[in-house]
C-alpha cells in the first residue's frame, strides 16, 4: 500500500498544533497512542467533552460526546476472544467510529491493537480530561465480564446503570462491587423476582432511577426504605401511616411509557 | 414631463471618480515576479502591514523594484497568491479556540492543494510566515485528513513520528554530542520545562 508521508514534527509549532486541532476526535485518539509526546500534545488541546459512558454488553464500548459528535470505541465485539474479555487484557481488535446525527461518518477498525483496556482508559481520560465522571452501564450479555478487573480499571465511577445482563447473581455482584456511587439507575427485572436487597437500597445515593419492566414486584415498603435524594415533577402524592410521603408518576406517551414511585424522605424535601 | 422635454445636462466625465485597482509587485527568492491586487493582499496580515507601512502610490509600484519575499520560492508563492486572489474580499476567520476546529476545504482550495506533500509542506510554512489565517486552516486540515481511517502503525508512518524509544535515543545522542557545559544548559532547560515551561514537540 502506497502511504503518503508528511513530516509533521518539522512544521512550526503553531502549524502542527493547528493540524491536531482540525483532526477529528477519532484521529486524535489514534494519534495519542503513538508516543508520550503525542499524548501530551493531544492533552494540550483541552478538547471539551461530556463524561465517558462505558457499556458492558456482548462487547465493551466506550462513548464520549464531543461537540456534535459521538466518539465510539469498541472492544471484544466479535464472538471470539471470550477469555481475554473476562480479564480486560489486550483486545486484538478495536473499532473506532464517529457518529453524527445518527450515522457513522468515520470508522477505523484494526486487529493489531497492542494496548490493554486499562491503557486505553488512561489515554482517553488523559486526552479528554472532562470525560472523567464515568457512567457505567451493564446491559444484556454484560455478565460475561469479570468484575474484578473492571473495578481495578474503574475504581471510582460517578453513575451506574444496571439492566438485566442475563445473570441475576452477576447483577447483584455489580451492586456489591460498585455501590456506593452518586447516581444509580436499576431496571427492576435485573433482579430475581424483581427484588433488590434492602442493604443496597438503604445506601445514600444522590438519585436513583428505578425503571420498571413488565410487572414489577417491588413492594411499597422496599421503595420507602430507599434513602435517596430525588427530583420529580407532577404525579399523585400519598402518605404511609408514619407520614412518609411518596409520589406516583405515570407516563403514557408513545415511546416513553413508565410508572414511577418517588419517596420523599426528610432530606429530599428542600 | 416627457423624455423629449427633459433638460440636457452636460457631464464632465473627468470629474467622475474611477475606482482604480492597485496591484503590487512581489518577487520570490528565485526571482519570479507576481502582480497581486490590493484586495487580495488583505488576506495576508504580514503583507498587508508591509504595503501599508510602505505607502506606495501606483507610480511607486511601477517604478520601484518589486517587494522581495526572500524565504518563499516562486512555485509556492504562486499558489499563495492564487489562493489570495480567489478569496479576496472574504472575511478573515477569527479563531474562537473551539476544538475540534471545524474547517471545510472548498473545491477551489482542494484543487489548488492537489500537490505533492513537499509543496504542501512549503505552502503551510508560507501561509504561516505571511499570516494567511484561512489558507493555514485549510492546508492544516488537508494534513489532518491524512489521518483518516489510519491505524496507529499507519499513522506513525504517514507523519514520520518517532516512538518513545526513538525519542529517548535521539535525546541521548544529542546530549552525548554536546560538550559538558552545553549539557548543563540543556539539563537546566529541562528542569525549567518541568517547572512549568511549554513546548509542543
Amino acid at each position: 500500500m502506497n502511504i503518503q508521508r508528511f513530516p509533521l514534527t518539522q512544521l512550526p509549532v503553531q502549524c502542527a498544533k493547528n493540524v491536531l486541532q482540525t483532526m477529528s476526535p477519532l484521529q486524535l485518539v489514534v494519534y495519542s497512542l503513538l508516543s508520550k509526546k503525542c499524548k501530551n500534545q493531544a492533552n494540550s488541546l483541552k478538547t471539551p467533552t461530556k463524561p465517558m459512558t462505558v457499556h458492558f454488553a456482548r462487547g465493551l464500548v466506550f462513548t464520549i460526546y464531543i461537540q456534535q459528535d459521538i466518539l465510539r470505541i469498541g472492544f471484544y465485539e466479535s464472538r471470539i476472544q471470550e477469555e481475554d474479555k473476562k480479564q480486560l487484557s489486550t483486545p486484538k481488535k478495536v473499532s473506532l467510529a464517529i457518529q453524527r446525527g445518527g450515522r457513522f461518518v468515520e470508522k477505523c477498525i484494526y486487529s493489531t491493537n497492542r494496548h490493554e483496556v486499562k491503557e486505553w482508559v488512561e489515554t482517553l481520560l488523559f486526552i479528554f480530561p472532562e470525560s472523567h465522571d464515568i457512567w457505567m452501564n451493564f446491559v444484556d450479555q454484560g455478565f460475561r465480564f469479570n468484575l474484578d478487573p473492571i473495578k481495578e480499571i474503574f475504581p471510582n465511577i460517578h453513575k451506574l446503570s444496571i439492566a438485566h445482563t442475563g445473570n441475576y447473581a452477576f447483577n447483584q455482584s455489580v451492586l456489591q462491587k460498585f455501590l456506593p456511587v452518586e447516581d444509580v439507575t436499576i431496571q427492576m427485572d435485573s433482579f430475581e423476582h424483581s427484588r433488590i436487597s434492602h442493604k443496597f437500597l438503604i445506601q445514600d445515593f444522590t438519585f436513583t432511577g428505578v425503571s420498571v419492566k413488565v410487572f414489577p414486584r417491588i413492594t411499597l415498603n422496599e421503595l420507602l426504605i430507599n434513602n435517596r435524594e430525588s427530583r420529580i415533577h407532577g404525579g399523585v402524592d400519598f402518605h404511609r401511616k408514619d407520614g412518609t410521603e411518596a409520589t406516583i408518576n405515570i407516563s403514557n406517551r408513545p415511546g416513553r411509557k413508565y410508572f414511577g414511585i418517588m419517596v420523599w424522605h426528610d432530606h429530599c424535601v428542600g | 414631463m416627457s423624455v423629449e422635454n427633459a433638460p440636457v445636462v452636460d457631464v464632465d466625465e473627468a470629474a467622475i471618480p474611477v475606482e482604480k485597482k492597485m496591484y503590487y509587485r512581489f518577487e520570490s527568492n528565485d526571482k519570479k515576479e507576481f502582480r497581486v491586487s490590493e484586495l487580495a493582499i488583505q488576506q495576508s496580515e504580514t503583507l498587508n502591514r508591509l504595503v501599508e507601512a510602505m505607502g506606495y502610490t501606483s507610480e511607486d509600484v511601477e517604478n520601484k523594484p518589486a517587494i522581495a519575499i526572500e524565504n518563499i520560492d516562486g512555485k509556492t508563492l504562486k499558489l499563495v497568491f492564487q489562493w489570495c486572489e480567489h478569496h479576496k474580499g472574504e472575511a478573515i476567520p477569527v479563531d474562537d479556540g473551539s476544538v475540534p476546529k471545524i474547517v471545510e476545504i472548498p473545491e477551489f482550495d482542494a484543487k489548488l492543494m492537489d500537490i505533492d506533500n513537499g509543496l504542501l509542506f512549503k505552502l503551510i510554512w508560507a501561509a504561516d510566515y505571511l499570516n494567511i489565517v484561512q489558507l493555514l486552516n485549510v492546508s492544516c486540515k488537508k494534513v489532518a485528513n491524512m489521518a483518516q481511517g489510519k491505524t496507529p502503525a499507519q499513522l506513525r508512518r504517514v507523519y514520520l513520528l518517532p516512538s518513545d524509544e526513538e525519542d529517548e535515543a535521539a535525546k541521548r545522542a544529542a546530549q552525548e554530542a554536546q560538550d559538558p557545559r552545553a549539557r548543563e544548559v540543556e539539563e537546566e532547560f529541562e528542569e525549567r520545562k518541568r517547572q512549568g515551561g511549554n513546548s509542543f514537540f
